[in-house]
């Protein structure tokens, strides 16, 4: 039952890691995709950026595209959810494709996003069960999906109206930080994966 | 990382006080909405308000802080002597986008959790912190809590975010204390916000590159140490 976040070597995972940990179960980074995957829950952190992440993944993106689409569990948060998608405006190199769509800039003014927003159109229960109603985001970039059918939370910034949160199958992505979101952020973490991972 | 200029008040003007310390006052200007609109010219949205007479009980800048956020330039965190739930709903009725909390929410645990609970995203905890231990009562008296127990301790509340001043930095333009800050956002569940002895762009970077979400700038905007347009340029708002 453990937890794998894949370390793009991009920054500091401490707080992540933190939160993860406070679920019980064992957390490790790993830098190498191909060893990433062989785990109970792959964790795609949000710090960095599109392209250097994408390189690091390059060698084994389809190894992991196939672990997540024959259910591997995975959290992708704010760039690890724009990792689920084909591809991004802010730099060149290809995601997961575990979503189809592109990542585009935020049509806003204030850019990038740092702050609280609220959720609304939430349809996953999840977001209820651990009173998540507003979350800190802090991203330049948001996923635009072909189907806005796996979009499960919308925010809106200025007038950009952009997924908060995906789902596909065993696969969550969040735009914002749940693990700087405070109390329900840390409990919307642990409730995602206590029903994944039951004991 | 947010850039966010101070605003800090005492008998009706803006001051900078160097370590905290009443007696060493180095700035002092007149109107603080003038100054306030002239933050938001330079290209802030949002600003940082402390009544330091309120906070040590000598007095109050209330009306200023009414009329800066009727004005409604930007968005204002506001704190100093906020101590009841009076307090709160005031200044969050007169638009703060948030209320920062220090002594009471330190020295009272119950009350922070009744007021964070009632009004979440809207209190952010303000810890004052000489040598990774929290002061409050304007710095006068230091308690004997490290900061870290204090982050575990509000761990589970639905807080704006932390407030983190290294005191003994603060007015000297000598560099943050980073490896606080670096360890105090590892520990957090919630964004923190970094202020005292920010002296350069280079500290600036320095607390963005360590995942600090937003700092607050003092004496180094009022001596010019750092121009403000280029820090509003480089640093989104």
């Amino acid at each position: 039952m453990t937890i794998t976040v894949f370390d793009y070597g991009a920054g500091n995972l401490h707080s992540l890691v933190k939160v993860l940990e406070g679920t019980g179960r064992p957390v490790r980074l790993e830098t190498d995709l191909v060893q990433a995957i062989d785990t109970s829950l792959l964790v795609l952190p949000g710090v960095g950026a599109f392209s250097a992440a994408a390189d690091r993944m390059a060698g084994a993106r389809v190894h992991a595209r196939d672990a997540l689409r024959a259910g591997l569990p995975c959290l992708g948060i704010c760039l690890g959810m724009q990792l689920l998608f084909d591809a991004s405006d802010e730099g060149p190199g290809a995601g997961l494709g575990i979503l189809a769509g592109r990542v585009t800039r935020m049509d806003a003014t204030r850019v990038p996003q740092i702050g609280w927003n609220t959720l609304d159109d939430v349809t996953d229960p999840l977001f209820a069960r651990a009173a998540l109603r507003t979350a800190y985001y802090a991203n330049s970039f948001a996923c635009r999906p072909d189907h806005p059918a796996t979009v499960v939370a919308w925010s809106t910034h200025e007038s950009d109206r952009f997924p908060a949160a995906v789902r596909t199958g065993n696969t969550l992505g969040v735009q914002f930080h749940p693990e700087k979101s405070s109390a329900p952020g840390v409990e919307f973490i642990r409730r995602f994966i206590d029903d994944i991972l039951p004991d | 990382m947010l850039a966010i200029p101070a605003i800090d008040l005492r008998e009706g003007h803006v001051v900078q006080l160097v370590g905290g310390e009443y007696d060493r006052e180095q700035v002092r200007l007149n109107d603080p909405l003038r100054i306030a609109r002239q933050w938001v010219l330079a290209g802030f949205s949002r600003l940082h308000i402390v009544d330091l007479d309120a906070a040590t009980g000598r007095g109050s800048n209330r009306e200023t802080v009414t009329q800066m956020l009727w004005d409604g330039a930007a968005a204002f965190q506001v704190g100093g002597g906020v101590r009841t739930e009076d307090d709160i709903r005031t200044l969050l009725d007169a638009g703060a986008a948030c209320v920062v909390l220090g002594t009471r929410a330190l020295e009272e645990p119950d009350w922070l959790e009744r007021v964070a609970l009632a009004n979440p995203g809207q209190c952010m905890l303000a810890a004052d912190v000489r040598e990774r231990r929290v002061a409050t009562r304007g710095w006068a008296r230091t308690l004997t809590r490290d900061v870290f127990s204090v982050v575990d301790e509000v761990a589970s509340l639905p807080l704006a975010g932390l407030l983190v001043t290294a005191v003994h930095r603060e007015g000297l333009m000598q560099g943050t204390d980073l490896p606080l800050m670096e360890d105090v956002v590892d520990a957090s569940p919630f964004p923190v916000f970094a202020s005292g002895g920010i002296g350069s762009l280079a500290d600036l970077r320095a607390l963005e590159d360590r995942g600090v979400a937003a700092a607050v700038i003092g004496m180094a905007l009022y001596t010019g140490a750092i121009d403000p347009r280029v820090l509003a340029e480089e640093f989104p708002q």
